[in-house]
């Protein structure tokens, strides 16, 4: 989520479902019920910010990253980036005599 | 895309409020989700109607639909109260600040030093502070009330600010020390010290959670929703 936040400039709860289905072809599927929570929990810890948006005859919420919420997102991918480089060694590991 | 009418917005507005979302800003977001999601279901099913792709799409929250989704907001709005209240309350510790605390401490202190029998004044003070607090909390829930009878909306940050962001259920700690003031008798200049700090302390934590908080909060909110009216 944090990574598609700092790739698009600003989205909704609906948008980040749809485009995580649409990245992972249906291999990932971000639930309802995790999805508001987790978004919720990044807004209060402030690193999203909030802007509500008329659209038609409704309102939309649309988050996007702030400065923190930048520096999370770079600090996360290389934490997961690490992680599986760390899985990787571990299912293919390199046998050496020295 | 199909474009909804406003009366099916207002029934998506009802139908989270029968399935116990009370709060516009928390509605507010789910009538948008299931509006793109009954949008989506009806686009790729013809035949379906609002009502049974309403159903399909409520279905996807699980089996007790919006409950996880209110607790989870309740719990993150606490954490941003306390977040905002510690970083007020750090600013009292950094320069220029800390000059004032470390002055009331001083007057506390000097007060405390000077009163032959200190516990009258350091209960008065605490029987003070929470009638000041149950007096306002009463007030703003009256004008909260008022509001949600003019507007027929209710506002989640406002139901937090009603419990101070959860540290209502705090309050019984500072009553211990009543039994502690109550009991002593002897006043060696360490301990009136350390009450002069907890009253400093008492104070600022009172006037943090129930004054700068809640103001902060209230403008975010209006910057957020036009519709929101803050409570004066």
């Amino acid at each position: 989520m944090l990574k598609l936040l700092s790739e698009n400039d600003q989205m909704y709860g609906y948008e980040i479902t749809q485009k995580v289905k649409e990245l992972t072809q249906d291999k990932i599927q971000i639930t309802e019920g995790a999805l508001y929570p987790a978004l919720h929990k990044l807004e209060a810890d402030g690193f999203l910010d909030v802007e509500i948006v008329n659209i038609g005859n409704r309102m939309r919420k649309y988050y996007k990253l702030t400065e923190q919420g930048n520096k999370e997102t770079v600090n996360k991918l290389a934490e997961l980036e690490g992680f599986i480089k760390t899985m990787q060694d571990l299912m293919n590991p390199k046998y050496s005599l020295e | 895309m199909r474009e909804f009418t406003a009366e099916q917005i207002d029934h998506l507005y009802q139908f989270t409020r029968q399935h116990y979302v009370e709060w516009y800003d928390l509605q507010t977001e789910l009538v948008d989700h299931l509006a793109n999601d009954i949008e989506h279901i009806m686009d790729n099913n013809k035949d379906l109607s609002f009502e049974e792709a309403k159903k399909v799409s409520f279905k996807k929250f699980g089996v007790f639909g919006f409950s996880d989704v209110i607790e989870q907001k309740q719990n993150a709005l606490s954490t941003y109260y306390w977040r905002l209240a510690g970083t007020y309350f750090l600013q009292f510790f950094k320069v220029p600040k800390i000059l004032l605390t470390l002055f009331l401490m001083a007057v506390c202190y000097s007060i405390l030093r000077s009163l032959a029998e200190p516990k009258y004044l350091l209960i008065t003070f605490f029987v003070v502070v929470y009638g000041y607090i149950a007096i306002h909390l009463y007030g703003f829930h009256k004008k909260m009330k008022q509001k949600t009878k003019e507007t027929n909306r209710k506002w989640l940050f406002e139901h937090n600010i009603l419990n101070l962001g959860g540290a209502v259920c705090l309050a019984g700690i500072p009553i211990q020390l009543f039994g502690h003031i109550w009991d002593d008798i002897l006043w060696t200049d360490n301990r009136l010290l350390i009450y002069s700090a907890i009253m400093v302390l008492m104070g600022l934590v009172t006037f943090i959670l129930i004054k700068i908080v809640p103001e902060k909060l209230s403008q975010e909110m209006s910057k957020q929703f036009s519709e929101y009216k803050q409570i004066a």
